[in-house]
Parts: C-alpha cells; structure tokens; sequence
C-alpha cells in the first residue's frame, strides 16, 4: 500500500508524533525501515516514551467503553448509572479478599499456631484462613494460601473446607493448598477423605488429590518432602515449568514475575530454593537458562529469552 | 440505570474468561491479570450496557485486552534498548494504581471520544471496535487509507490533548 506521511513532515509535538506511531504500528502494516524509526524516535527523548506510553493507556482504556455508533441520547442514559460497589477496585478480587479471616500471613510469612482444639497448623506465605463449623464439628476454611495441620488422633474429628469441598481427618498430618480456587490436598500421614458434592476420595499418606471448579481429580503419589519442602523454608523443584515456578515463587515474594514468551514460560527448571533467599534465585537461573533477567525494584521481574 | 451485580458475573463467568484468554497463547498469570482488569473495568466504566449484555461486554473487553497485550509485546521487540523496553511495558507492572482506570478517568475518555467529529470517531471506533486496518477502513467509509491514518493520528492527538486539558483544569480547580 502507499506509505503513510512521514512523521516529521507536520507532526510537530510529542503528543501529535506518539500518535502518528501508535496508529501506525496498530495497523501492523509498517515497513522494518518504520520500526527503526520508531525506535530511534523513542529512545531519543524520553517526552517521546511518556507521550506513547500516554496514547497507548488511551487505547487502551477505551477498550471497555461503549462505542456504538453515534446515539449520545442512549449513551447519557447510562452515564447516570450507580456506582458498583468498589468490590473489586483496590484488591484483586473477591476470592483473594477476606476481611473477616481469623488468621492471615503476610507474603513471605510462615507461621505455627495452635487452633482450638489444641491441633497445630502452619501458615505458608499469603495465607487466610477461618475458624468454620459443620455438622457439629470444628473445622477451618482455607481462603487462600497453604496451611499444614498436624492433627493427632486424639483430638476429635476435623475438616478444611476449601473451593466447596471438604476435607475429613481422622487423625494424622496433611496439607492444604488453595491457589486461585484450585485446591491440593496432600497427606503426609494417616488419611484424608475428600468430599466434594457426591464425589470423594480417599487420600493415603504418600498421596494427593487436587480438585478443581467442581471437579475431582485422580488420587496419585507424590514425593511428600519435595512437596511440602516449604514447612522447612524451602521450595524444590523437579523437572517444572519456569511459568510454573513463576508463579509458586510470586507466593513468596512481593512483587510481579513477568515471564515473556511461551517458549520462555515452558523451560524445565530443576532447583532447590531456600525462602529467605527467594530474591537471588533469578539471577542464578538467568545464567544457567540462558536467559535475560531484569529485576526493577521489589515489585517486577521480568524474565524473557536473552 | 445501570447495576450489574459484579460479584455474580465474578463467580459465574470468571473461570469461563480465564480459560477463552489462556486459549489464545497467554501464560497462566497474564490470562489471570487481564481476567481481573476485565472486572476491574467492569466497577470502573461508566456507560455499561443493560447487565443482559453482560457477557458479550465481558467478552469483548477481555478480548480487547488481550489484542492489547500483543500489540504492546509486539511494539517492545521493535526497541531494542532494554531499559527502554521496560518503560514500555511498564502498563503489565502489577501496580494496580498504575494499570486501573478509576471510573471518573474513564468517563472523561468517554467524554473526549463522544466529544470527537463525527469523521474522525468512526474511524476511531472501526479500528477499536471492529480492529480494522485503515485499508478496510477507507472502503468501508469510501475515502483513501491514507486519509483514514491521518484522521486516526488526529483523533488520537485530541482525545490525548483534551484528557491533558481536563487534567490541568481540575487540578486548578483543587
């Protein structure tokens, strides 16, 4: 097609040359010629950077804003509209949210306490939880995070319920973990029933079950000290995606872990990380991976191929 | 009037738009983000159609979102600086403050864009909207591509220039 007007012919301010580029890299139909222009233009003043930065928030924003065609009659009637409830407005979300939980952990945080009852519980990082009860017996609700109860047999009958489900100890030790509404139950001793609607299961130490919007998975082994490594202050990892270990480190730390690319987020990554450390462990896998690692701060790491 | 009960349509299509962002290549956390951005959008925009078009609305605002997010990924390879490439994608940061639209910010975007010339608003929507290139544009509204860029760079200009003016304006008025 015929090139688009250069820039420099009458696109004279910041804002009017970050929106000459922004169209035109929307479009996609720029030439190699146009993204070293590009390039060369933003990395020359950072008033450019800003100004683009600006332009493309701009497009962004607008991509949930009604834009039918021009009836600003039907359009005004909603502008008058109630303002929803500010649910969602400073957290993420209402199932990471509990104002109301009995015990909470900071990121970073592990923590032993002693529940009614007199059974123990540790509190992995991020971790809310209640004190719930059911069918006449004491139990906990797990928000959010991971907790290991050690519930001996003299102590009376106890559940989890987590994501809808219930978990039933008779005695022994075991371990929940509810990420984003997919919950892991791992038994390292005695057994575990499972209840989740008209489904259950049985879990043996040695094994776990993760169930997930309703649905139960298959019992399988699993290598209890890896597993549960982070009771002691560590995280292992054997043969696991880096997008996956991302994601159990973002648990961990304050702070974003941004992996880019797909090919990037599905290395295998096998290691061992100690928790009061978690800070040095990228840049030790940025070596060994290959990869390029940037840390901005506490709040961002960007990981992408090097 | 409009009132949608945001934590029904959090709990009944929340996983349904995780699982149509993952389809479309994205990693868990980042389908995970533009899930919540999409409610987050949903509090904060002022003109939501009637809640019966609940879910195409959350639909194509995730979907937006995610275009959004490879046009960003694909603009920050084309600079090859690295510090420079950071600033560029700092709107994924997890800073909320950052990447959230407050309801009074996205009400004066929708101000400006209902404010822009007819010509140069339906150019504007056919590429937000229908995310149409400017050659289909041009045949669609009958004038030549090039004229369709240029009428996009102008509106971008004025929607950009007129937040900046309303910006000033109220941080006068305080």
């Amino acid at each position: 097609m015929t090139r688009f007007p250069n820039p420099d012919s009458g696109f004279q301010t910041p804002t009017e040359q970050a929106a000459y580029w922004f169209a035109l890299l929307l479009d996609g139909s720029e030439t190699e010629e146009d993204r070293r222009a590009f390039a060369s233009w933003i990395e020359k003043d950072p008033r450019n950077m800003t100004a683009f930065n600006e332009v493309e928030r701009l497009w962004s924003g607008s991509s949930s804003l009604h834009l039918a065609a021009n009836n600003k009659v039907g359009r005004r009637a909603f502008l008058g509209g109630t303002v929803v409830a500010g649910i969602l407005a400073t957290g993420w979300g209402v199932q990471r949210y509990h104002p109301t939980a009995d015990f909470r952990t900071a990121t970073g945080e592990r923590r032993e306490l002693t529940l009614p009852g007199g059974m123990r519980a540790l509190l992995a990082s991020g971790t809310t939880m209640s004190l719930v009860s059911g069918q006449g017996l004491a139990g906990v609700e797990l928000h959010e995070g991971e907790v290991w109860f050690d519930h001996s047999k003299g102590n009376r009958d106890f559940f989890v319920a987590a994501s809808g489900a219930r978990s039933w100890s008779r005695g022994g030790s075991f371990d929940v973990a509810r990420y984003d509404d997919q919950t892991t139950v791992t038994v390292e001793q005695g057994s575990v029933a499972v209840k989740l609607a008209d489904q259950a299961r049985l879990v043996s130490g040695g094994q776990a079950v993760t169930y997930h919007d309703g649905k139960m998975g298959a019992v399988h082994d699993v290598n209890i000290a890896n597993a549960l490594a982070w009771r002691d202050g560590r995280l292992v990892f054997v043969g696991d995606k880096l997008g996956d270990v991302a994601r159990i480190l973002e648990r961990w730390q304050s702070g974003k872990i941004i992996v880019i690319g797909d090919h990037v987020a599905s290395r295998k990554v096998t290691m061992s990380v100690d928790l009061d450390r978690t800070r040095d462990v990228l840049p030790t896998l940025a070596g060994a991976l290959s990869l390029k690692i940037d840390q901005f701060t506490d709040y961002l790491t960007v990981i992408r191929a090097a | 009037m409009t009132h949608w009960d945001v934590n029904t349509l959090f709990r009944t299509y929340r996983r349904r738009l995780l699982q149509f962002v993952q389809r479309r290549k994205l990693s868990w956390h980042l389908a995970d983000d533009i899930v919540q951005d999409t409610f987050l959008r949903v509090v904060a925009t002022p003109s939501l159609p009637e809640q019966r078009f609940a879910q195409s609305y959350l639909y194509r605002t995730a979907n937006n979102l995610v275009i959004d997010h490879f046009r960003r990924e694909r603009i920050l390879s084309f600079v090859s600086d690295p510090d420079m490439a950071f600033e560029l994608i700092a709107d994924d940061a997890p800073n909320p403050e950052q990447i959230a639209w407050s309801r009074q910010e996205l009400r004066r975007l929708q101000t400006a864009l209902d404010a822009l010339p007819r010509h140069l608003r339906d150019v504007f929507i056919l590429a937000r909207v229908g995310g149409e290139t400017y050659v289909d544009i041009g045949k669609k509204l009958g004038i030549p591509s090039q004229t369709a860029f240029s009428r996009m760079v102008k509106a971008l200009t004025i929607v950009k220039e007129a937040m900046e003016q309303d910006e000033k304006n109220r941080s006068a008025i305080r």
